[in-house]
This record gives structure tokens, sequence and C-alpha cells, in this order.
């Protein structure tokens, strides 16, 4: 099974929390769900729709085909009503054109229902067809509303009832059962934000820009119970500077942003860098330059992060593709933090940041502060003499105590400085420090698991993606004959194993979902490699596999040589032109 | 502490009869009035002559990023609240680069001092005008006198209730020394405006200019409408007559006292966290 459901209807009319509902539901009896919202920038009025993807197999991304439309109102049909095909279900409300239409507003007034329960009086209807089990629906409206206002939760339950008699007249011969253990519904950010609890995170710092924001919602949400705090700044310069203050006191703290907002804490990371301050940047991107458009996804900002900070230091760059990498980097983003006493950036995008996976859970994580000393050094530390903070040691890592640790007195400095961290202009002390700082980049690449993931096929052709941009092409991973090199860990690079990896391919061809080919351009910067094809996508949206395969069509025509830029299959114009509203 | 404890070997390289000397003795006798192991203290500064500060005082210390020395040490504070931590920079700094941080300060109320070092000049790049420059003072930047109001900062503090806001003057160290143990034990943000003469770049605000404007007040601070006289009298008196001194205090639960009786102590040694059971609100 492969059913895919999209739900639409007007900003604030409840399409997320149906898609989030619908996922659930299918979860709970072992389906593998992926729901994917898109919506514009706007609170009230613009259309939001999710796409709700449901199987009993493997599935990693959403899918264009709509098999059930759910629409309250005509936009939703407007804009999907070319992914419909012969066998697709169209539920809505009296406005849509064509398919079963339920009197919503009629029902709701003669029942005296709350106003909200149209999303689910459509719901409903669509789950008696599909033969879903009604009480288990039941159960799931009593957790959601239990603890709110008995009315809401009434008239849901009452709305549920009504929706499975109304589908009586629409019965379909599919049948709905468990096909496994009940999964858990995680989207990219609640699994970083999980990630980060689980790595012993206690501090997070934000100022708020979507896709980040998400995360310290969730973070948040579960606050009391992981006994964390979130704080929300008065601008990404404080974000940052107070999750650096706290990590130099010992606490793991994070923060995170977008690339405008992420602009502003350029300052930060240098500063981080010369102080070697360990500090998490979690930076989901968005479609720019500068505001752009907001709500939509994109990978281009990869030379933003590389490029952060004045001066040459080292920087771990983290880009996970999928939930439960999600999860893993971001506690490992903690560790290597610390143990290399750096700027560690985690990457996401809107894509991965807001789609809704189903997993079935998430492993546990280890914890290793490195060298930062918690405990009192028993070495005397003379009068007038300050800890040795900067030792110039093999590894490039020096020991850091933290403040009230006796005999650790020391001065994290934005100056260059000695060892014992007294400011210094000299010449041969500088050369120490920038020697030391940047032999932390091949201590971590021997000692860490920098090179990209090879799905592997055994083909002589193979494609490249960062990110996100994993799902879409796992998706269609069975019917292509290529290898996929997935890079997750960006930077720093192995120049010598990646090229020793791309040696065994015929073809290579990078897959992203920007303009500016940002993975490809970055390492041309450290590895010798001339790509056959590029496949590109800007509009906004994520590559959909059917336009991937299409994409792979037209290069096989052309022996996988030369450039292939996505478009959508539709425009957007009429509803997402904000004065037309 | 002890002041051999605290100090260091380096001799400070400011100008000769700058302010930056009397303040650090300031710190440094107000640090061994308190009860304190020099590694619970942790200074931390911006960029300017005053930034260097924490390099001749040995304890912890964070030389951080011009004008965001506030939120550096705020998350110094909140990780550990059993840290004395203070803060030090100048006008430049504080008021310039870093003001949207010093008016989200007043209500964040978090148990730091922050002692701005108030030139009325920018000393370390060398002689433009700062945000607290008079009217009319040559600078590199203007020549023919800066033609722009000084930014007024002590009323703004008593305006947003700052928990506590005071005048002190670098010619002055006995009393500075003592308004920064005051700073320091009092719970709460506490800030301290430090009246201080640049004798390179400053021809205008000598110490002798000040000798005979500055005088140590002695009204209630308590009481907000005798604070806010004291906090405008140099702008109502065209800089007659500067009172030092606590000009204005309340007292109120800290932004760290907050947050460890939410949450408890962030600081602990980082451990894995089970997260099993934060995953029922994922199901349904």
């Amino acid at each position: 099974m492969d059913l895919n459901i999209k739900v639409a209807a007007l900003a604030g009319e409840g399409a997320f929390s149906i898609g989030n509902l619908l996922a659930k539901l299918f979860a709970k009896l072992g389906y593998n769900v992926i729901a994917y919202p898109e919506y514009p920038s706007l609170i009230k009025g613009g259309l939001n729709v999710v796409h709700v993807r449901v199987s009993d197999g493997k599935i990693y991304s959403p899918i264009h085909r709509t098999d059930v439309l759910l629409s309250i109102g005509k936009d939703g049909y407007k804009y999907l009503k070319d992914t419909l095909h012969a066998e697709s279900i169209v539920i809505g409300d009296d406005q849509i054109p064509e398919g079963i239409k339920v009197n919503v507003n009629d029902i709701i007034q003669k029942q005296s229902l709350n106003p909200k329960v149209k999303n689910m009086l459509i719901t409903s209807v669509l789950l008696g067809i599909l033969n879903y089990p009604r009480e288990d629906v039941r159960n799931a409206v009593n957790k959601m509303f239990g603890s709110k206002s008995k009315e809401i939760l009434d008239s849901n339950l009452r709305a549920i009832d009504i929706g499975y008699e109304i589908s009586n007249d629409y019965r379909s011969d599919r049948t709905i059962s468990r096909v496994g253990p009940r999964k858990y519904i995680v989207s990219g950010n609640e699994a970083f934000g999980l990630g980060a609890i689980a790595g012993g995170m206690k501090l997070a710092c934000f100022y708020p820009m979507t896709p980040a924001s998400s995360l310290f919602h969730f973070l948040i949400s579960v606050k009391d119970d992981a006994k964390i705090f979130v704080l929300q700044a008065e601008d990404e310069i404080a974000a940052a500077n107070i999750a650096v203050g706290a990590n130099y006191a010992g606490v793991r703290a994070i923060t995170g942003t977008s690339g405008g907002g992420f602009a502003l804490m350029t300052e930060t990371v240098s500063m981080a860098g010369i102080a070697e301050t360990p500090i998490v940047f979690f930076v989901s991107q968005r479609v720019g330059p500068s505001t752009g458009m907001p709500t939509w996804t994109e990978q281009a900002d990869l030379f933003q992060i590389w490029g952060a900070g004045q001066g040459d230091f080292p920087k771990i760059i983290l880009a996970p593709g999928t939930p439960i990498q999600a999860y893993t980097y971001m506690a490992e983003a903690l560790n290597l933090a610390q143990r290399y006493q750096l700027p560690v950036f985690v990457l996401s995008d809107k894509f991965l940041s807001e789609t809704s996976f189903s997993v079935d859970g998430f492993p546990k994580v280890e914890v290793d502060h490195g060298k930062i000393i918690y405990d009192n050094i028993l070495e005397e530390l003379p009068n007038t003499k300050r800890f040795s903070r900067y030792e110039a040691q093999d590894d490039g890592i020096s020991r850091m105590p933290v403040p009230g640790v006796r005999g650790g007195m020391h001065v994290a400095s934005s100056y260059e400085h000695m060892e014992d961290s007294f400011s210094t202009e000299s010449f041969s002390e500088r050369v120490k420090q920038v020697e030391k700082r940047s032999r932390k980049i091949s201590t971590i690449l021997e000692r860490e698991n920098t090179l990209p993931t090879v799905y592997s096929k055994g083909s002589k052709r193979a494609i490249v993606v960062w990110g996100s941009q994993i799902l879409p092409v796992l998706d269609i991973h069975s019917s292509i004959d290529f290898d996929i090199i997935h890079f997750s860990w960006v930077y720093p690079i192995d120049s010598g194993k990646i090229e020793s990896i791309f040696k065994n391919y015929d073809r290579i061809g990078f897959v992203e979902n920007n303009s500016n080919m940002a993975l490809y351009r970055f390492l041309r910067m450290f590895v010798n490699v001339d790509a056959d094809f590029l496949i590109m996508k800007y509009t906004g949206r994520p590559l959909f596999p059917h336009q991937l395969l299409s994409a792979l069509e037209n290069l096989e025509n052309r022996d996988y040589r030369g450039i292939e830029i996505v478009r959508e299959d539709f425009d957007t114009y009429e509803l997402y032109t904000p004065w037309r509203y | 502490m002890n002041i051999a404890q605290i100090n260091t070997l380096e001799k400070p390289q400011w100008c000769p009869g700058c302010g930056d000397f009397g303040i650090l003795m300031a710190i440094k006798s107000a640090l061994t009035a308190l009860d304190r192991d020099p590694s619970e203290v942790v200074i931390v500064s911006g960029i300017g002559c005053g930034g260097k500060t924490p390099h001749y005082i040995r304890t912890y210390g964070y030389e951080g990023l011009h004008g965001r020395l506030l939120p550096l040490a705020l998350g110094i504070k909140i990780s550990n609240p059993d840290l004395t931590v203070i803060a030090i920079g100048g006008d430049g700094d504080g008021l310039s680069e870093g003001g949207n941080h010093l008016l989200h300060f007043a209500r964040y109320n978090v148990d730091i001092t922050y002692l701005l070092q108030d030139n009325q000049v920018y000393g370390l790049t060398t002689g433009q005008s700062s945000p607290t420059s008079h009217k009319g003072f040559r600078s590199k930047t203007y020549p023919d006198g800066t033609p722009i109001e000084p930014v007024k900062h002590i009323p703004m503090l008593v305006s947003q209730r700052a928990s506590f806001v005071a005048a002190g003057y670098a010619g002055n160290v006995k009393h500075l020394s003592q308004l920064i143990l005051e700073g320091i034990r009092h719970r709460g943000f506490s800030f301290i405006n430090i009246y201080q003469p640049c004798i390179t770049w400053n021809y205008m605000n000598g110490y002798e200019w000040y000798q005979s404007r500055v005088y140590i007040t002695d009204h209630n601070p308590e009481d907000f409408d005798t604070a806010w006289q004291k906090a405008n009298e140099p702008y109502n008196t065209n800089w007659e007559k500067i009172p030092i001194g606590v000009i204005y205090k309340n007292q109120s639960i800290t932004l760290d006292e907050e947050i460890v009786n939410r949450v408890g102590k962030l600081i602990s040694i980082p451990k894995p966290q089970d997260i099993s059971g934060l995953l029922d609100r994922f199901s349904i």
C-alpha cells in the first residue's frame, strides 16, 4: 500500500493538526508515514497543505500523486487537482467542485457542534471509507483533547460518529488494520531536540526564525520533564553569546536560527573559534537570499556556514538527512564541540525540520566531554600564574577548566593569546596558537568517521547528495542503477579518502535543492572531482521522486552528461501572491 | 581572597594617568572584601581599553566581543549561579554597539555587576565621538564639535526600574570600591556608571573638570521620584552637578534564581539523558 492523503485548508483551519492526527493514527497501526507541510508566511488565510504519505513498505519522502484529497474550501482542490487520478477520493466541504461534499456548516449548526470540528467531520468520513477502526480514532481524540474543554472533546467525538455514518454510503473494500508495532511520529526538529536532550543539553537560546523556531517550541514543551531551560534572547547576537557563555561555564548549550539570523551570529562564531569555547549552532536553511520565501525549503547556505567568522579556525559542519540522523548527530555535535573545543554546525532545512516521519524509536547516545575539567585541579597554581589553558598539545586540544574549578584561573580571549591565555602580539606565540588550533583538523580526521555514507548497488554511476536530499533519492533507489553517496558529515574533509570513493565511478552526478550547487562547489575546494551531471531544483519545494526519475531519464539520453533544472508541474501564483488575498 | 591571590605579573599598559588604573584598583579591593576564592569569580569584558581588565586580575575571565559582554556574562551566570560575575566595558561598547542588550538587561535582572567605563570618547580606536560625548565635543569624528546630544542612559535604566543603578568616579577609588562591593552584594542586575577622564583623547572632561562637579549623594535610592531627580541632575544642571553613589535600587527575584526554582542548577558534568519518558507525546 502506498496511500497519499493531502489535507488542505486555509491557515488557522486545522490542516496541520489533522495532518498530524492522520500521521499518528496510521503510525499507531505500524504503518510508515511521512507528513510534509506546505504553507505561506501568513497566520490567517493562506492555503496550508499537509502531504501525508502512508505505506506498509519503506518510504522516505512525500510524493506528488494525490490518492485522497481532504479539502476545506476550494483552494486545496485548485492547488492539487493536477495530482488527482481516476481512483482518487476527494472529500471536502460544499465548496469543492467535485467529490464527496459534506455540508459541514449545516451539520455543525443542526447538531450544535463546536465550529472547529469541520476538519474532524471530513477526516472521519475518510477514516470510515478506509474502514479504520473507529474505537482507535475515538481513543486518539480522547488523548488529543482530553485535557481541553469537555465541550470540544464531545464535539469531536460526535463528529467522528457523524463522519463514519456519512461514510456508509461510500465504503471501500480497503481495510486498514495493524501491520506492525506502533511507531512514533516526530518532525525533524523534534528529533533534533530529542538528540540535544539525550546528549545532555541544558540550555537553548534562540530568537524566533522559521524554520528553526519549532525546534525551540518543542524544547519548551518538554522543559520541565527534561529539566532544561529555553531562553528567548533580544536578538540572535545575544542568543549566540549567551550560549557561548554557558558553554564556557561548562553547560551544554545550543543556539539556533536560519540564515538571516545566523548572519548576526557570525562574529560570535569567530570568537568561539579563537577562544576555543565549545558551541553548537543549529541552522535550518530556508529559501534566500535575505528574507526570501521564509516558509519554503532550500539548501544553499553551505558557504555562509563554512565562511562564517573572520580569520582561520577549525570548525565542524554536519548535515544529517534523516530523522534518526537528526537525533544522533545533534547529540554527537555536543560531544564534538566539547571534545575539540570549537564551533559545530548542525545544518537542516525547512524540509527536514518540519516534515514528520514515523520512527520505531531512538538509540541510546554516548556523552563525552573530552578535556573539559569539572573537578578541582589538584596541582597548585602559584600566585600570579594562570592556568595553561591554551597549552600547545600535539593533538591541538588543551585542557579547559570551567569557572569554579580551583586552580584553573585563566582568560578565554577573543584576542590572540599565549599558552597561559594572556593576550599577545608575539609572532612566535601567534604561530604556535595558529598551528595548535589547526592541528585539531588532522586530529578530527584521524579520530572521527568523516566519510560520506555510500548506498551501494555495485553500480558504476553515483549520485551525490547532502543533508535532507538523501530522502527523495532513497525513495527511487530501487528503480535506478546508481550508487548513492550521502554527505552528512560535510567538514572537515578527508580529501584523499573521498577522492578514492569517487574514483570508483564512471559517472558522478550531484543532486541539490538549490541554484548554487553548494556541495559540489564546496567539495571541489578539497577534492579533485568533476561532475558529469547536475540536477538542481530551486522552486522552494524539495525534489519529488518522480521529478528525479524524469530528470535521470532526460540525462540518460545524453549519456548522463549535462544539467537538469527541475521546475514544478504547476504554479501557485494565484494562491501564494499575498496581494491577492 | 587576598590581593596576592589575584595580582598578576603583567602590568597594565594603559596611558599613564588613565582612569582605568583607579578602576582596576577599586575592583581588586572590592574582591578582597569578598569571602570567595579567585576561582569563583568571572570577569567578562568587551573590547576597548578597559576591556583588557580581566587580564590583570587573576580570576576566571572572558574577553569577548565589542558590545556583547552582557549576554556572555548572562550565559555564565545562569549556568552556574554560584559564581560572582562582573562585566566591564566602555561607553562605546555598552551604549553604541551593545545598547540593545543594556535595555533588555534592565528587565532580565540577572545577578551580575556591570561596570560601564564612561569617558565620553573612544580610546582604543583613537579618539572618535562616543554615545556619551557632550554636544560640542571636538573629536576625530566631528572636528567642528559633536552635533548630537549624549545618550541619557542612567535615567533610561532608572525609568526601566533596573535593580541597582549607581554612578562612581574613577578619581575616587575608595568610594568606587565600596560601590562595586555594594553592587556585587546586591542580588540583581547592578549597573555602575563610572565617570572617567581619558587623558589622551578627552580634552574636555578631565580630572579637574570632574573634581568641581562630582559629589556623593546621600538620597534614599529606594524612592523612585528622588532617584529620577538624581539620575537627571547632570542634564538638568548642564553638568554642573554630577551625583555619585547609589542612584536607584529595588529588590526582586533574579533570572538566575527563577531558573534554579524552575529546573534546578544547569551546571553539572554532562551525562546521557533518558528520553523515553518524552516519547509518549509522539503517538496516539
